[in-house]
């Protein structure tokens, strides 16, 4: 963390002005992998080049009074069988080598990247073509060609290379092909079309940066392999003929020296050996360190902040002490720390951490039986991460740092062995989006049947009878033809109804509901959230709903969670927070509601953004955000407090509130 | 409706091919709708209504198959490259998805000149300030210009997109559900911004989404479609608070209500929903789904007609209506089924 901030600080050091990225070659050279494989080319290549001014000797000047020796102070790496200096062999055969490399990869990147580019970009008969040529080219087998052009034009490299570079092309078109046919989708190409791009311009702009990493590495691996098959070429004695050094003729009169002199292969065969590596090395820095930039892992992107957010070093040093104070509070705060042994599940000061930030702190609730909870807040407070930590699946390689989940009596933090045996028959879960909680490649009755025979032990016939139970459960229309379809074959709805009875197959206590309806058309929402109204009056299960709709909440919720920055910040029962909200982001988010805005006046807005899990302020974290905020708020961490019966709310204003409301 | 409108769609027709054995599938079916300058006209309609492709037709992203597209005057319904390049100063777009509409590997300054670069050759300096203006314009911090759209939230990102389309000056922005994949606050934000900037530079916008509070929002006019084809159309408050076509009815209900005593109120009245047969071939598109559909909804297609008035004197202001039923009052409309 201490480090992050470190290399953050010079980035946020001028308010105002983007921040300046190094050129690429200090960014390759930052990255160890980047710099030894780099430092390691440039000297062989510079070697290479001034070859005479390291050594005395020339590549065939024969020495017949130290044949086969090791190395000496004359000759820093020994003698062949005839008596020549090894290093100057090496670094005259050397030339070649990158020659062969330079002439291969530049032929190779041509033909590559302008084909797959082309038959991508503008498809049709041009694509056919293209398509068709590099199927027949992969079909050829490489090196036999390259004899074929050896035989033709013998001793010729440069031929042999340029063909190797051409045959080895239909690799990187298919490859940038199907990534440039991914890109044309992409929305922001459809903008540039908008804008009056022309198909050149929005190939340079948009589709290239894009591609040049899947470039760079192609490109790198096929350096490294040209390397080989030059040496191969060269050990076979059809690269550069004798007395003219190779790196692979070095290796042939090394493997014929073996018994008498194996110090041979050890100058010989090492900076081939580093050469390839260091080509492969070096590909992958480079293509870090052009993408570095703008490819966000999913850490920094959860922590991904606008510059004026952007903490100062002062609430960095802080925010551990935040934390530790935070959590000393919410065990003095109600509720209290003891699990509640009534409740179904009883969450006890739950924090979670992604990548050592945490993300989630001292979050409490529980949930009764047959009792629907409802869980609000904007994205970025900790609501999905908070429902599926319940499960033990924290996304990003998150861990639970502490607290405790109670299911029916059991702690299924840290317990494996709990876990498996509440998922699923205890807790269900219904994501976002049905689709990719389906398998495609899976009929979905194929689907539902491993589900339902994983639960209770029974034959397929019987398991197959339950399917269709349980489709028609979701009020699947034809629930026999629908269990025979593949879920690309479903609609939106349908697919979710599906994802609902797979949740539904292992007769759950609970159901954790991720946004269950809000990738859905409202007319589909309305009967999903009937569906989950009836299968509650049939079923008695408890739902955790997860969602930003007030709407959905209003609808199915008996309790509702507000969460913000990571802390619960009020829980009441519904009809209470809709009419009088204790928390001024909880009426916030209410007023803020398309549904209820006044005709022709701008709607109730929230300003400002959540901030980042690292940006988390010692105080209120909604008071940069708070129309009441005072420097009450501002100093110290703000308890979860009861001002009233079953109303809990973490704001230090609640008692006004309480008294006047929120709403002016 | 004196004045010449600004984008005038007649007959819209657009197919997509599903292959040589299948007849193509027709998105969109006839619709005709017309912008006058300064006014936002919403389009409504659930996935598959063909709305966003009404809008992609118009950017020309997508082939017409018939009918007409009028831009200032201009038939554009087939304009070809150069045309389009010409448009695309006065023509512009913000799409749904934040996270596709902006290139992940060019940064923000990068993508907000592109714009200029077609049609105004301007200096590395004026550039800057152009750009710089107009993120200020849509609320974003002066240094967004040098950073990666992977650095922001989706909201910012669709400030961002904002101001892209607004680097020149557009005199119609299709707004191809700008805000549907936003929070509830996020949407707010983004919404009074579209306002605030339609004063500010006098824009027109064709406002897409299935949400039709939002819609009502935004727009003075709003046409809902179904099946690629216009089911209702007229001025979005009155469509709103009186729905005539029973699919609009139908989406107006679907909208949970953010007040759980009403919300209860209204499940508690509402029947359990129908399960769907597919659809006629001839009739009304929505006859299947209708509650009050009768033997003429399944045999005959509606023509979009205008609405007569109704009892009182009040102008339905261009209303028009697809529906055989839609003379009969409500009531006894519910009656007969």
């Amino acid at each position: 963390m201490n480090l992050l901030t470190a290399t953050k600080r010079p980035r946020t050091a001028e308010p105002g002005k983007a921040p300046r990225r190094p050129p690429l070659i200090r960014r390759v050279l930052r990255r160890p992998a980047g710099a030894v494989s780099l430092c390691w080319l440039a000297l062989l290549t510079a070697a290479t080049l001034a070859a005479l001014l390291i050594t005395r000797y020339g590549p065939l000047d024969q020495d017949l009074g130290h044949v086969l020796a090791g190395p000496t102070s004359d000759h820093l790496l020994g003698t062949d069988n005839l008596g020549r200096d090894l290093l100057s062999r090496v670094l005259f055969g050397g030339r070649s080598t990158l020659l062969a490399v330079g002439e291969a990869l530049v032929v190779f990147l041509l033909i590559g990247v302008t084909a797959g580019l082309a038959s991508g970009f503008l498809g049709g008969w041009v694509d056919w073509l293209t398509v068709r040529t590099a199927d027949l080219l992969f079909a050829l087998p490489g090196i036999v060609i390259v004899l074929v052009v050896l035989s033709v034009f013998p001793g010729n490299l440069h031929a042999a290379m340029i063909t190797f570079g051409a045959l080895g092309s239909p690799g990187i078109i298919r490859i940038l092909r199907s990534q440039t046919l991914g890109i044309r989708e992409e929305l922001y190409v459809a903008a540039a079309k908008v804008a009056g791009l022309t198909r050149a311009q929005i190939l340079r702009r948009h589709i290239l940066p894009r591609l040049i990493s899947t470039v760079i590495v192609q490109a790198a691996l096929f350096a490294a392999i040209v390397v080989t098959v030059q040496a191969g070429l060269g050990f076979l004695g059809l690269g550069a003929q004798p007395p003219n050094p190779s790196w692979g003729g070095l290796v042939a009169d090394a493997s014929q020296a073996i018994d008498r002199a194996p110090w041979m292969l050890v100058p010989t065969g090492v900076p081939l050996v580093l050469t390839v590596t260091a080509l492969a090395l070096l590909g992958d820095a480079v293509r870090d360190a052009a993408v570095e930039g703008w490819s966000v892992s999913k850490l920094a992107a959860a922590g991904a902040a606008p510059p004026a957010a952007a903490a100062s070093p002062t609430e960095q040093a802080d925010a551990p002490d935040a934390f530790a104070l935070e959590v000393s509070d919410a065990v003095a705060a109600p509720p209290a720390d003891v699990p509640d042994d009534t409740a179904l599940l009883s969450v006890r000061n739950l924090s979670i951490a992604i990548g050592g930030i945490p993300v989630v702190q001292g979050v409490s609730f529980d949930i009764s039986a047959g009792e629907t909870v409802g869980m609000v807040g904007e994205s970025g407070c900790g609501k999905s991460v908070t429902s599926l930590g319940i499960l033990g699946l924290v996304p990003g390689g998150g861990q639970i740092t502490g607290g405790q989940v109670l299911f029916d009596g059991t702690d299924l933090v840290g317990s494996a062995d709990a876990l498996a045996g509440v998922r699923g028959t205890g807790i269900a879960y219904v994501s976002q989006e049905p689709m990719v909680a389906l398998d495609p490649a899976f009929a979905v009755g194929r689907q539902l049947a491993e589900a339902v025979r994983r639960h209770r032990r029974c034959d397929r016939r019987t398991a197959r009878a339950r399917v269709t139970e349980l489709l028609s459960m979701v009020n699947i229309p034809d629930p026999e033809g629908v269990a025979r379809r593949y879920p690309h074959q479903l609609s939106g709805g349908m697919a979710q109804r599906v994802a609902i009875a797979l949740a539904l197959a292992g007769e759950p206590k609970l159901l954790i509901a991720d946004e269950p309806t809000t990738a859905l058309d409202v007319t589909v929402q309305a009967e999903i959230l009937a569906l989950l109204h009836t299968l509650q009056a049939e079923t008695g299960m408890a739902v955790l709903l997860v969602t930003h709709d007030w709407g959905v909440v209003a609808d199915l919720c008996h309790r509702s969670v507000v969460m913000y920055a990571g802390q619960v910040v009020e829980q009441a029962d519904v009809e209470q927070m809709f009419t009088r909200p204790l928390h001024p982001y909880t009426a916030g988010l209410l007023a803020a509601n398309p549904h209820l805005a006044a005709e022709g006046e701008p709607l109730p807005t929230i300003a400002g953004t959540v901030p980042a899990p690292r940006d988390w302020p010692l105080g209120c974290r909604f008071a940069a955000r708070c129309d009441l905020a005072d420097e009450s708020c501002t100093t110290r961490p703000v308890p979860l407090t009861e001002p009233a019966p079953d109303r809990l709310t973490r704001c230090v204003h609640s008692p006004r509130l309480l008294l006047e409301g929120t709403r002016p | 409706m004196t004045r010449q409108p600004l984008l005038d769609i007649k007959d819209l027709t657009v197919e997509f091919g599903q292959g040589h054995r299948t007849s193509p599938l027709r998105a969109v079916d006839g619709v005709s709708l017309d912008i006058a300058p300064g006014e936002t006209v919403g389009l409504v309609g659930e996935s598959g209504s063909g709305k966003s492709t009404i809008g992609r037709a118009v950017l020309g992203l997508t082939p017409v198959h018939s009918g007409r597209v009028r831009f200032e005057g201009i038939d554009v319904t087939r304009a070809g490259p150069r045309t389009r390049r010409g448009l695309s100063a006065r023509l512009q777009v913000v799409f749904q998805d934040p996270y596709s509409s902006l290139n992940p590997a060019r940064t923000i300054g990068q993508t907000l000149a592109e714009p200029l670069l077609v049609h105004r050759r301007l200096d590395r300096r004026e550039t800057d300030a152009h750009i710089a203006e107009m993120l200020e314009r849509v609320g974003m911090p002066a240094d967004t210009a040098g950073r990666y759209p992977g650095q922001f939230s989706g909201g910012q990102r669709q400030r961002i997109a904002i101001a892209r389309a607004l680097m020149l000056e557009p005199s119609l922005v299709i707004c191809d559900e700008p805000v549907s994949a936003l929070d509830l606050s996020i949407q707010a934000q983004v919404m009074n911004l579209l306002a605030r900037l339609q004063r500010e530079l006098s824009l027109s916008y064709l406002f897409i989404a299935h949400d039709l509070p939002v819609v009502r929002h935004l727009s003075d006019r709003v046409v809902v479609l179904y099946r690629g084809r216009v089911m209702e159309s007229g001025p979005a408050q009155v469509v709103y608070a009186d729905p005539v076509h029973p699919y609009t009815e139908a989406l107006l209900d679907a909208v949970p209500a953010p007040d759980p005593r009403a919300q209860r109120a209204r499940r508690a009245a509402q029947a359990a929903p129908k399960t769907t047969n597919p659809p006629a071939d001839e009739g009304c598109v929505f006859a299947h789904r209708c509650p009050y559909a009768i033997d003429i909804c399944h045999r005959e297609r509606p023509a979009l007609l205008p609405l007569p008035s109704r009892g009182e004197k009040q102008p339905e202001g261009g209303r028009a209506v697809a529906c055989h039923r839609s003379g009969e009052p409500a009531r006894v409309r519910g009656l007969h089924t």
